[in-house]
């Protein structure tokens, strides 16, 4: 097994002003040389954790180590190694594309005949050649947030951070990023971290993942045994027709979303659906489970743990009213 | 190779890191849209030569010098403090802040690389007036004491806008917070008057204002007669409050948050 990049252990923080933790004793590991995503639904505590690790932020407790270096004591010689592309960031309007990748190298010390050499061939990688001298108030929001992570993978650094990179990217650029980010890692063998929304990014891009959810850790591994290990059913029928809910939940765990009627199976009671579909002439689609099902099994439940809390909650501050 | 050996960086490539880094972004964020976007050249010029222009002709031409002295402190300190905007700008609306905090980039060779930007936007406004000064009959040697003086106001207020810029949490109360600081230390304070016309009583709380002992300096530099142990003084506090603000910013300042 290959070395530890970042090590995390009962990562605690909680911001001024709010009472639930942005983490809540998060433990993580990164191996070098791998792609590791983390998912979760906006405020789990994945942008808090990234700020954390690129010695931006400071935890409440709890350790963190980057390359084996304490990252809340000692950041300086991490920041060398390391390069971030930050969640909702902008490029600075009266610059351009290039302006903006050769600023990113010169302030980390590239001599400016590097820097164009280097910002060239990132340039052309991610499409953004032919805009190069276009000032980037003029770009579409695609082109814009190219020019950021262009700016981040084209340092020469260990280990890169991604914060939702691909947010706002047409399918195309997207598939361009995600190439770009398996070479990095195959052909010079950096480390990414990042975060996304996307279970389809997760899922084509991923050596290691976690699901993480009010600052724990709710699952984690590659995106095989993630579901493997949550879900525990390889199979998934939809029908929108013909069936009922009670009717299917007795072949095993149903799901409601609109019209759409979820069953999670193995392939033996699918293909007895599928024969009793058939009979109906009623259509159906069978497919293996994706890591959005895992995500909406382990992160749904805690929604609805929340809303039990908030409901109690209510109830408590109804109840102290009416006493009053 | 180990992360703690790989970390090291020898003390000539840090210092060649440092002179790229300031370079890079002084031109990047200074130089380069100023010569873009030529059209902000003027918001520069206006507030201070506004004043001047008042002052002359309200004066009659009696408090040109000290209008002078006035508008060459404001020109260097509304940039400098303007650097607090522009720093919220790139940390809150931007996210680079976020991108420099996480490179090789120290807070402070960052706040110097910016206030050097700042500095070029300020240069043509200070080099007008410094070209009307010596018209006016003021030695080389003057001249070059007064670089020394916007030199040292330049730092200061530049220390303050860097350090208001890490604690403020957005652009407009920025903008306000800056302009309030500039109408409170360029315009409110003897700057573009002798401090003579202060009641008394007012003139240690003037004195407590940089911008205010700059002025000073200047004014006497162009000429006009103040007591030796003013002078004395506001060269003994200038400084001082470089060396006050210029610590703020470095060891007070939130670089990490917290």
């Amino acid at each position: 097994m290959s070395e530890s990049i970042i090590e995390a252990r009962d990562l605690k923080k909680i911001y001024r002003k709010s009472r639930i933790p942005a983490l809540d004793d998060l433990d993580l590991d990164v191996r070098r040389g791998e792609i590791f995503t983390l998912l979760g639904r906006n405020g789990a505590g994945k942008t808090t954790f990234l700020r954390i690790a690129t010695t931006q932020l400071l935890p409440n407790s709890g350790t963190i180590r980057v390359f084996g270096i304490d990252a809340i004591r000692d950041p300086k010689p991490i920041r060398r190694r390391i390069a971030i592309t930050p969640q909702e960031g902008r490029p600075l309007f009266t610059l351009n594309a290039r302006d903006h990748v050769i600023l990113s190298l010169m302030m980390r010390g590239a001599t400016h005949e590097e820097a164009a050499r280097k910002t060239k061939r990132v340039l052309k990688t991610l499409d953004l050649d032919g805009v190069r001298s276009v000032h980037s108030e003029e770009l579409s929001g695609g082109l814009r947030q190219r020019i950021l992570i262009a700016m981040t993978i084209v340092c020469d650094v260990e280990l890169m951070f991604l914060d939702e990179p691909t947010i706002g990217l047409d399918p195309l650029g997207r598939r361009k990023v995600w190439e770009e980010l398996i070479r990095l890692k195959n052909e010079e063998g950096r480390t990414i971290v990042l975060t996304t929304h996307y279970m389809d990014e997760a899922e084509a891009l991923s050596d290691q993942l976690a699901i993480i959810d009010r600052g724990h850790v709710l699952a984690r591994g590659n995106a095989r045994e993630v579901k493997e290990r949550n879900l525990g059913s390889r199979i998934r029928v939809d029908v929108t027709q013909g069936f009922s809910f009670e009717e299917l939940e007795s072949y095993g765990r149903t799901i409601k979303a609109g019209n759409l009627l979820r069953v999670f199976t193995n392939d033996e009671v699918a293909q007895e659906i599928s024969r009793e579909a058939l009979k109906r002439r009623v259509p159906i689609s069978i497919s293996p489970v994706t890591l959005d099902d895992v995500f909406v099994e382990l992160v749904g439940a805690g929604i609805e743990e929340e809303e039990e809390e908030r409901k109690i909650e209510e109830e408590k501050m109804e109840k102290g009213v009416m006493m009053k | 190779m180990t992360g703690q050996i790989a970390a090291r960086e020898t003390r000539s490539a840090s210092t060649k890191r440092n002179i790229r880094t300031v370079l890079s972004v002084s031109y990047y964020l200074g130089i380069l849209p100023m010569f873009r976007i030529p059209a902000l050249l003027p918001f520069v010029f206006a507030t201070p030569f506004t004043i001047l222009f008042i002052l002359y002709v309200g004066g009659a031409g009696s408090l040109l010098a000290s209008g002078l002295a006035g508008a060459l402190t404001m020109s260097v300190a509304q940039q400098g403090l303007i650097l607090g905007a522009d720093l919220t700008g790139f940390k809150i609306d931007h996210k680079f802040q976020s991108m420099v905090v996480a490179s090789p980039v120290s807070s402070f060779t960052y706040m110097f690389s910016i206030a050097l930007s700042e500095l070029t936007f300020a240069s043509p406004p200070v080099a007008v007036l410094l070209l009307i000064i010596s018209h006016s009959g003021v030695g080389s040697l003057a001249i070059l004491e007064m670089i020394g003086v916007i030199l040292l106001t330049w730092v200061t207020t530049s220390s303050i806008g860097f350090f208001l810029s890490t604690y403020v949490l957005n652009t407009r109360t920025a903008f306000l917070t800056v302009t309030f600081i500039s109408t409170l230390i360029s315009i409110l304070p003897p700057v573009f008057y002798p401090i003579k016309i202060l009641p008394s009583f007012l003139r240690p709380i003037a004195e407590l204002a940089p911008t205010t002992q700059a002025s000073i300096l200047i004014q006497s530099l162009s000429g006009a007669h103040f007591a030796s142990s003013q002078i004395e003084l506001s060269w003994i506090a200038l400084p001082l409050f470089t060396t006050f603000f210029l610590s703020l910013a470095l060891f007070k300042a939130r670089w990490r948050e917290s």
